[in-house]
């Protein structure tokens, strides 16, 4: 996110009543500070919450592998085809647990009410967009943290760790900007389980391939190969961008 | 050869069969209008 | 023309006896201007088809190549282009739609992309044909048409949507975001289907200069082509702001 950007959409919190005296409202030094308090305000109380029944991070992991198991044997892999087909199923694997995430955490917020609440709070909707994104990327990350390893010993790819770091973060980033988004916007209609996956998969193609393609390079580099974690940073700044303008119009009224 | 034909005319009336459905969803929506219309003008002179 | 003539008559014309002249020409054409002007469309795109049809198959010269398969291209490349007009509808109107919120704007969203989603069928399916014509497969990732294929999907999944949340203000509104997002989805999914496909032999396409008489019969095709997709979207738009009509009257004869 630029930071022109997180001034002109702060502009409309109303400072005075959430952040303490002298702290916020004057400059955009002070509505920066803010914006990124109420943010971490509201991961925090997500956080705490799942924390509390660790419902969606296990079976987010747990289908995950699942995945990567069944994949295994789908594709019959050996030792010629593993660089060709890991790096798919790796992130397919990802993306699945994404969107069972996804779909739980908006389901959650709108079967007890909190999103509603959230939302009638003095807070601007882009703090909320901002805060359930960073929620949505912890939730896959630690999914990461624990699928990653997996991946690597049963498929016997030699996963260059720092080499993958930034590729991961980058695609978790993509997939969560465009999912909060299509989350929320799944939550408006009558069947969200149903729709959330048939909305999201074609607009996340262009991440998934980026990311596919990057990974695969790790494990056997190509020559000219297209700068793929680059166009991966680039999509991840336009869904971001889109999709932080477009949230405060899914999540009116 | 044929299949080409086959479908040529298959896409064509495939076309003129939407054409054909979007008029009577038309005419159907234009009836229930009408009716949902007079039912609502008949309960108004019930009331008054 | 007897499509075009049903779609503007409100009440079937029974050929009564009692039905004088005059009243039988008002129900066939339309008693309302505006009927009459769709009736008038529909009648120009009629006799426009018929001689799109004989042009494509008659007179239009044919690749020295290809043979008769080119013809397809006549074919394919107007309706491709009505494919491309109706999803940047659907992104103009869902704008409209957000900044004024005129249930106008929300029509004629929903419109466009009903009518969109049937010429992206009709182009998949032709360039299908093309496909196999050409290249020997029914279906080859390449980008253009692994983009339209997307681009299908995201379509239907908006229509999807429009079923599952019915004519609600909040619904209008998350379709509007959907229709806006997936069309900014559509270029960098061709790019990035390009990069992807870099590393394999590109696919050939024609790319000699086609002579006059075959660039007529493709403008001449591209404007029928035009020309049948307005007649469809004012049929879809009329079709929303009738159903939207009845929906609410029926709402105030209850509530």
């Amino acid at each position: 996110m630029s930071d022109t950007n997180m001034t002109r959409m702060t502009t409309r919190v109303n400072t005075t009543e959430i952040s303490p005296p002298g702290v916020g409202g004057d400059g955009a030094l002070g509505t920066a500070s803010a914006f990124a308090r109420q943010v971490m305000a509201i991961v925090a109380k997500d956080l705490r919450s799942e924390l509390r029944t660790k419902q969606t991070w296990s079976a987010m992991a747990l289908f995950a592998l699942l995945v990567l198991v069944v994949f295994n044997f789908a594709f019959d892999l050996r030792v010629e085809n593993t660089a060709a087909v890991a790096p798919g199923v790796l992130w397919v694997a990802f993306v699945f647990a994404s969107i069972l995430g996804l779909g739980r955490t908006v389901a959650a917020e709108h079967d007890q009410g909190p999103l509603d609440r959230l939302l009638l709070c003095p807070v601007n909707r882009t703090v909320v967009y901002f805060a359930k994104l960073i929620g949505n990327v912890l939730f896959i990350g630690v999914v990461e943290v624990v699928a990653v390893p997996i991946f690597a010993i049963i498929y016997n790819v030699p996963v260059a760790l720092g080499g993958l770091v930034p590729v991961v973060v980058l695609g978790t980033i993509g997939v969560a900007a465009v999912g909060t988004l299509f989350a929320a916007m799944a939550a408006n209609t009558r069947a969200r389980e149903l729709l959330l996956p048939v909305l999201i998969f074609p607009l996340l193609v262009p991440v998934v391939i980026a990311a596919v393609r990057a990974t695969s390079a790790l494990i056997v580099p190509v020559a000219r190969d297209a700068p793929w974690v680059g166009l991966l940073a680039a999509f991840d700044v336009i869904f971001l961008s889109i999709s932080a303008v477009a949230f405060e119009y899914v999540v009116e009224d | 050869m044929g299949y080409l034909v086959v479908a040529f005319a298959a896409v064509w009336i495939g076309i003129a069969g939407y054409l054909g459905w979007l008029a009577l969803r038309l005419r159907g929506a234009r009836a229930e209008l009408a009716a949902v219309s007079e039912l609502v003008r008949e309960s108004s002179a019930e009331k008054s | 023309m007897q499509v075009a003539r049903e779609t503007t008559g409100g009440v079937a014309p029974p050929a009564a006896a009692s039905q004088t002249g005059a009243r039988r020409v008002r129900t066939l054409i339309g008693a309302t201007p505006g009927e009459r002007a769709v009736t008038a469309l529909g009648l120009v795109t009629g006799v426009c088809m018929l001689v799109t049809i004989w042009a494509i198959l008659v007179a239009a010269p044919v690749d020295v190549v290809q043979g008769m398969p080119f013809r397809i291209f006549y074919f394919h490349v107007p309706v491709a282009w009505v494919t491309f007009l109706a999803f940047f509808i659907v992104f103009v109107a869902s704008v409209a739609y957000l900044w004024r919120r005129d249930e106008r704007w929300d029509w004629m969203a929903r419109a466009a992309a009903e009518v969109g989603t049937i010429f992206t069928t009709v182009t998949l399916i032709t360039g299908s044909l093309w496909g196999r014509t050409i290249w020997g497969t029914w279906w080859t990732w390449d980008p253009r048409l692994t983009t339209t294929l997307i681009l299908w999907f995201i379509y239907v999944g908006y229509l999807m949507l429009r079923s599952y949340t019915g004519r609600t203000a909040s619904g209008a509104r998350t379709a509007a975001v959907l229709g806006i997002v997936g069309f900014v989805d559509v270029p960098i999914d061709y790019l990035s289907v390009t990069w992807w496909r870099s590393l394999h032999p590109p696919t050939t396409y024609v790319q000699s200069g086609l002579p006059a008489s075959a660039a007529g019969t493709l403008m001449f095709s591209l404007f029928t082509f035009t020309l049948l997709f307005s007649l469809l979207l004012v049929l879809a738009y009329q079709l929303q702001r009738v159903q939207t009509g009845a929906e609410k009257l029926r709402g105030q004869a209850e509530g």
